[in-house]
């Protein structure tokens, strides 16, 4: 009976997120709502435990100080000069500035795994200056999420921690066995925007050709150097000090929030007016999403008391045999799961139970973990509640409607149906790195 | 009547020893609903499944959830003297921890030092001697400890810290890629079975022995003592019966498995060195200073102490009268 | 509706001096950090503390920060339905999200008694030694955070109805 009250709690977000509601009152409106029908309140007092894990967790401490290095080089202008100049040196090549993106958002992807940073510092940085260059909203805000969201694939990530955590994996084999499911992952971005531009110039122009004859030869060169310059300085000391073991990954989001300082001051745009405005702004934009994060905490603890863990198992009845067949089930419910549920609740609730039957039938646990990251990866795509729409759309400029990221993620989502795919047919895009460096 | 209980753990789901397997806590719950014919049905929620993984016990105080299985030296923050139930530095190894559990006062003054608390505890799983752990740098005198950049929790960090270890705190996640990239020198976590699971053996080139720090570590099994008193004679006896054998099997567990995996170290290139007597012997002068500082600092931290090491030290004349010949005179015989 | 509207003032301003302060500890956050890796290679090593400081401060960051958005009603939120109601359903739509806001916000205090009360009676500190005494604090400022928002709200909410009174 109370499964079926998850079913409606479910369906109560729904309805409070399209009329418009705060998504973080909506959420927790829906689970206090639902939770009392089924339960009482007893277990509500678990919340505030929930809310202080939340913000006291050492792996979030990457959400304020990415922000904070994302406004920074939005406020001194360095990632708006740098596409600029990409935009520029893309000649007539429609999505230069796309594929600029793409690469950026792997490069951050491997400096955290927390998606909330990632997709709100790639939406301050990317989506005014491609708007401003008539890019389609949509499609830009769909590869700023989908981008975004590659931290969680390429290490380090906390989906990777978790499901090593679950399946009694080292850390470092998942890490390396995702590495190259996540860099193709991001090929394949980039190849569709390169064949979005061929097809549909339109959605994302080339910046035009009077404008480009302002600037040429050695006089875009030097220019490309003083606009590029930068952004890699700040990416080499980021990644540099976790490749070279200065930092821990969380403790190199503080690093890059200081090299941010230095890059405006070193172009001689820093005041002391901006170190301040830009910590107003970073604790705005933290803010929603710890908001976000907070208020999901009532929802989870609802929806495990409203027993909704047995719809999940109730499902696992319906598993196939047969090895082959079992995994596409699993790959389409953790698909079908992700429209509605956090990444963590997917894991806890349907891994465990399924998890036996693959050590059985044999099936090679570090594949077997790296399509299921990829398959998470998704839900933090696809709507109506995907994460990262939320991020993106709490940190993009005013034009940029809910209905635009709705419709732009779609072909992003395919793409990443595309890659598990790919995975699925070929193993050993996961399984070669790992047994390569012998972690 | 029958009871639906929910345990909460402090440890990830997939973990071999507390999670998944022989004398874990799943296996625990297992029994109990096994003996008591489901009588005692007790769900487990893995660490931060329904509550972040060190939350759980506090959850036992207010008696939303029933149960939790954690290490008692998590909450010495809360209670300084649970610390001699999960694992004492240079403190006894399992079978004289148990002794003086099972014998001694240890179960009753756990019980006096949680009775505040409304948490009634036992233990439930013990993994042996733990390993000094995973290092990149030889630690050939006193002198290599000195700026040593070691992950290492606990009261043990006091003692390291004092012979210049630069303690880091980072959690489990972040233990692999720092240690790898060299963020830090040296890492502690279990033993050879879990380490494994960590990957730490491709993080670091030195296994080093003995776990001065954890010789043996308690999993503690904490109930709100309200409920615990709901249950009556018999599911008690049940309860208290199941943990005794998960501790057993547990440490079972750890023997069969330690050896497993330390044998797969060997083999692939993994260094095993014993920590050399100077340092163990610095170690164990810096201890005594931090242990004095704890008993001034809090009553009931004394009494257990006190009570601790002298029952240790009855036990280490049987002992070295005992294992320590056989381990010296006939194991290898 | 005047006295509502100088107590929703007054609320403002106790927002916007908490968000100063949320900001300020932000940018602590950012040296703290900095500190406690450059630390380890300058001055060999960073005191236990001081890792620990890193999160207690991010907790009154986001605990505020939500407060601090939820005054300049930045909330993210699903626009597809919302832009194309008239002017006074939106405020109507938003009184009623700002009420529920109350509510929840007075449900995590609810909520959060037992949880802070048992760290608070035994005074919870740092398992670790060398590290920080006052755990209870932090455990502390849930409530106390949610109160901010419940008083920003029910501000919110005050100029949401003036608006349909037409009052605003
Ligand atoms: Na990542
Ligand atoms: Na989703």
């Amino acid at each position: 009976m109370e499964e079926y009250l998850a079913v409606y709690m479910i369906l109560g977000f729904m309805v409070f997120l399209l009329i418009g509601m705060p998504v973080g009152i909506g959420i927790a409106v829906a689970g206090f709502a639902f939770g009392w029908m089924g339960f009482g309140d007893f277990l509500f007092n678990l919340v505030p435990s929930r809310i202080y894990g939340v913000v006291t967790k050492y792996e979030f401490l990457a959400i304020p100080l990415f922000v904070y290095m994302g406004v920074m080089l939005e406020k001194s202008r360095v990632a708006e000069d740098m596409l600029e100049v990409i935009g520029r040196l893309s000649g007539r090549l429609s999505g230069g500035m796309g594929v600029a993106l793409i690469i950026v958002g792997v490069l951050m992807g491997a400096s955290t795994g927390i998606v909330g940073a990632t997709v709100v510092t790639l939406t301050m940085l990317t989506m005014p200056v491609l708007l401003k260059r008539g890019y389609d909203g949509g499609l830009a805000a769909g590869a700023i999420c989908a981008s975004g969201t590659l931290g969680q694939i390429i290490p380090p990530s906390l989906v990777l921690i978790l499901l090593a955590d679950i399946m009694g994996e080292s850390v470092g084999t998942l890490f390396a066995a995702s590495m190259m499911p996540g860099l193709m992952l991001a090929g394949l971005y980039i190849a569709f925007i390169l064949l979005t531009g061929k097809f549909r110039p339109d959605l994302m122009p080339p910046i035009p050709e009077d404008e480009r004859a302002e600037i040429q030869g050695w006089a875009l060169a030097r220019k490309a150097l003083m606009a590029i310059t930068p952004p890699l300085l700040l990416v080499g000391g980021v990644l540099g000090t976790i490749i070279a073991g200065f930092a821990a990954p969380t403790e190199a989001a503080g690093v890059g929030a200081v090299l941010a300082i230095l890059i405006a001051a070193l172009y001689g745009r820093l005041n002391w007016g901006m170190i301040w405005d830009a910590a107003q702004s970073a604790l705005r934009i933290s803010a929603m999403i710890f908001f976000i994060l907070i208020a999901a905490q009532v929802f989870s603890v609802a929806f495990r008391g409203l027993n909704g863990e047995d719809l999940v198992q109730d499902t696992l009845a319906l598993l196939p045999g047969g090895e082959t067949g079992a995994l596409l089930f699993l790959m389409l419910l953790l698909f079908v799961l992700g429209f509605f549920l956090e990444w963590i609740e997917i894991s806890y609730i349907a891994l465990p139970l399924l998890l036996p039957f693959f050590k059985m039938a044999g099936t090679d646990m570090v594949w077997l973990a790296a399509l299921i990251a990829l398959n998470l990866q998704t839900s933090f795509l696809t709507p109506p509640f995907g994460w990262a729409l939320f991020f993106l759309k709490g940190a993009a400029p005013p034009g940029v409607t809910t209905g635009m990221i709705y419709r732009g993620v779609l072909p992003f989502i395919g793409i990443q149906v595309l890659a598990l795919v790919l995975l699925f047919k070929v193993p050993a895009i996961a399984t070669w790195l790992p047994n390569a460096i012998g972690w | 009547q029958t009871y639906k209980w929910k345990m909460t753990t402090a440890f990830p789901p997939g973990q071999p020893f507390y999670s998944t397997g022989p004398g874990s806590l799943t296996d625990f719950a297992d029994r109990v609903r096994e003996m008591s014919g489901g009588a005692l049905d007790i769900q487990v929620y893995h660490g931060g499944e329904l509550v972040p993984a060190f939350e759980g016990f506090d959850a036992v105080r207010q008696g939303i959830v029933e149960m939790n299985g954690w290490v008692s030296y998590f909450g010495s923050g809360k209670v300084p003297a649970a610390q001699f139930f999960g694992a004492v530095p240079f403190g006894m190894s399992t079978q004289g921890q148990n002794a003086w559990f099972y014998v001694g006062d240890g179960i009753d003054l756990w019980n006096e030092t949680y009775e505040p608390l409304g948490v009634v505890a036992m233990p439930v799983g013990a993994t042996g001697v733990q390993m000094t752990g995973w290092f990149n740098k030889e630690i050939n005198s006193i002198e290599d400890m000195k700026g040593l950049r070691m992950r290492i929790p606990g009261l043990a960090a006091r003692a390291y810290a004092r012979v210049g270890v630069e303690v880091k705190l980072l959690p489990g996640g972040e233990i692999f890629p720092a240690l790898e990239r060299g963020v830090i020198d040296a890492a502690e976590w279990v033993g050879p079975a879990q380490d494994k699971i960590l990957g730490l053996n491709t993080a670091a080139k030195y296994y080093y022995t003995t776990g001065w720090h954890e010789p043996t570590t308690v999993t503690e099994l904490s109930i709100n003592k309200a409920k615990w008193d709901s249950l009556g004679g018999e599911l008690q006896a049940i309860v208290t019966n199941a943990a005794a054998a998960c501790n057993v099997i547990s440490h079972s567990w750890a023997e069969a498995n330690n050896a497993k995996a330390l044998k797969e170290f060997a083999e692939s290139g993994t260094e095993l060195r014993t920590l050399p007597d100077d340092v163990v012997a610095a170690l164990r002068t810096e201890m005594g200073p931090v242990y004095e500082e704890l008993a001034s600092e809090d009553a009931q931290f004394k009494k257990v102490m006190d009570n601790y090491f002298a029952f240790k030290a009855e036990h280490d004349i049987w002992a070295a009268a005992s294992e320590e010949v056989w381990h010296s005179q006939l194991r290898d015989a | 509706m005047q006295r509502a509207l100088a107590f929703a003032d007054g609320i403002d301003s106790i927002t916007r001096a908490a968000g100063k302060i949320a900001a300020a500890l932000l940018l602590v956050l950012v040296a703290l950090i900095f500190f406690n890796v450059f630390g380890r290679y300058v001055i060999g090593g960073s005191p236990i503390w001081a890792q620990e400081l890193e999160w207690h401060v991010m907790a009154p960051v986001a605990l505020l920060g939500i407060t601090v958005l939820m005054l300049e009603n930045g909330h993210v939120r699903v626009d597809m339905l919302y832009d194309k109601l008239p002017k006074r359903a939106q405020h109507l739509l938003d009184l009623i999200s700002m009420l529920l806001g109350v509510v929840i916000a007075l449900l995590f205090i609810k909520y959060s008694s037992g949880f802070v009360d048992s760290a608070w009676s035994i005074k919870e500190g740092s398992p670790d030694p060398g590290g920080l005494p006052a755990r209870y604090v932090v455990k502390a400022m849930i409530p106390a955070a949610f109160l901010l928002l419940a008083m920003q709200c029910a501000a919110n909410a005050i100029r949401h109805a003036a608006a349909l009174r037409g009052e605003a």
